[in-house]
């Protein structure tokens, strides 16, 4: 009851000695439920504290180069009260063509330097694992860890680049095209249910991207960018023999099923794809569409696939 | 002797629903049940229109988290998961659950000893070992 409505606030999270939030780079750990929440809130927490910072010291450059840039105009009054403080004044306002190029430098690597530390699209994953993790820490036993590996990174790269080949289209103003399909696992992990099941779970990124070149009504050519991605979501769940027994008929159609001498091994699957569930969300020319998902949702339907697996078993009598 | 311990009347799990095990601390100040103080929360906290609510609001009252869900008119997008309060989100989504999806569930006590997880050693690896449905 204490600790009724305390929440994590940004305050406590300047200098605090936390995991730092390197997110580029991905993490692999076991922790338990409440200590993952942390950290993800921790890295959007201090995503968002760098974010500010940063911010903050590109204004500081531009409002230095926009004070040099003004000394030119107040070079001009000054020089009537004092020589030697209009020169000054001019001197400074000559610097704004060489200040320009130093301040567009420092803005550059200022960016560069926030996206090598924190990468872009976090938010989703932690809102997403979060609820995950939330809605499964009561079935698991005291204290047990969660597994995880994450990989944060752009699923667009050369990396993850799985088949690339000429693609053709009938659409007016066609002249070529070429379609590439990326892959990235996001996440994988496993966990231990009080029941001693185990659950073993993958969340992966497909994205086809084409690029159509094509003439305009105009007659000008055009390069496009289109994107299409979708999430599966795969669940391996291991039901102990000794817990409970297999039910007469099991959906094989949805569900692929194995048994070894102490476990029944059941997986399932299901691809979350904007496109074909929320078609007004879906934007071709953006790369993820992952965030178009509600929390509640997504946290919801894989839940469900869980569900699905146990409802292929009944508790022994 | 074991029989007779009072035990906190809320329950805990999504699957395998249990009853919680912890020492109940308080009565609810709507439906006099006893709980533990985790799955006790204060009706002032309440984010809600409702005017019957503000008697136990008056009365600094505790409440049960199945009462406390009841009167609590906040979204779950508006609960913040790194707080007590993940206890109230989370029976609003296992709420949801069971009216959206075709839902298995079972209490352990109904098993005896069963699903007893004082009991339960957990000896096999948890590394997935990928043998099964590798294509």
């Amino acid at each position: 009851m204490d600790r009724q409505g305390n929440v994590l606030n940004k305050e406590q999270y300047i200098g605090a000695p936390i995991e730092r939030a390197h997110l580029h780079r991905g993490f692999s750990s076991k922790k338990t439920p409440i200590k993952w929440i942390r950290f993800f809130r921790a890295c959007v927490l201090q995503r968002e504290i760098a974010q500010e910072q940063k911010s903050k010291r590109i204004k500081k450059i531009w409002f230095i180069l926009l004070g040099v840039f003004l000394c030119n105009f107040l070079s001009i009054p000054l020089n009537f009260i004092s020589e030697t403080i209009g020169a000054f004044f001019g001197v400074i306002g000559m610097l704004t063509c060489p200040g320009l190029i130093v301040a567009g430098i420092m803005t550059y690597l200022t960016n560069k330097k926030f996206k090598k530390n924190f990468t872009d699209g976090f938010d989703f994953f932690a809102d997403y694992f979060s609820a995950l993790f939330t809605l499964i820490e009561e079935d698991l036993q005291l204290d047990s860890r969660i597994a995880l590996e994450a990989n944060v990174k752009d699923t667009v790269t050369e990396e993850n680049l799985i088949k690339n080949e000429s693609y053709t289209s009938e659409s007016r103003g066609f002249i070529s095209g070429v379609e590439k399909n990326y892959e990235r696992v996001i996440s994988k992990g496993s966990c231990f249910f009080n029941d001693e099941s185990l659950i073993f779970f993958q969340f992966s990124e497909r994205t086809r991207e084409r690029i159509i070149k094509k003439r305009g009504s105009s007659g000008k050519r055009k390069t496009k960018h289109k994107y299409r991605a979708a999430y599966p979501f795969t669940i391996k769940m291991k039901i102990p023999k000794h817990k409970y027994q297999l039910n007469p008929s099991i959906d094989t159609t949805q569900i692929s099923f194995a048994e070894d001498d102490e476990y029944y091994v059941f997986k399932v699957y299901r691809k979350f794809d904007v496109k074909k569930e929320n078609p007004a969300q879906y934007n071709p020319y953006e790369e993820s569409s992952i965030s178009s998902f509600a929390v509640d949702y997504f946290s919801l339907e894989v839940i469900n696939l869980i569900n699905t697996c146990y409802s292929c078993v009944t508790p022994s009598a | 002797m074991e029989e007779n311990k009072i035990r906190c009347e809320e329950f805990t799990g999504l699957f395998v629903v249990r009853n919680c095990e912890n020492k109940p601390t308080i009565v609810c100040y709507k439906c006099k049940k006893n709980v533990c103080n985790i799955h006790a929360f204060k009706a002032n906290k309440i984010v809600s229109q409702n005017s019957g609510l503000q008697v136990y609001k008056k009365k600094n009252a505790i409440l049960c988290i199945s009462c406390f869900v009841e009167f609590d008119a906040r979204l779950t997008n508006d609960i913040e998961l790194y707080s007590k309060d993940r206890s109230v989100w989370r029976r609003k989504m296992i709420n949801r659950f069971h009216e959206e999806y075709p839902y298995m569930v079972f209490m352990a006590d109904d098993y005896g000893s069963l699903f007893d997880s004082s009991s339960t050693v957990f000896l096999h690896d948890d590394s997935d070992d990928g043998s099964y449905f590798d294509s």
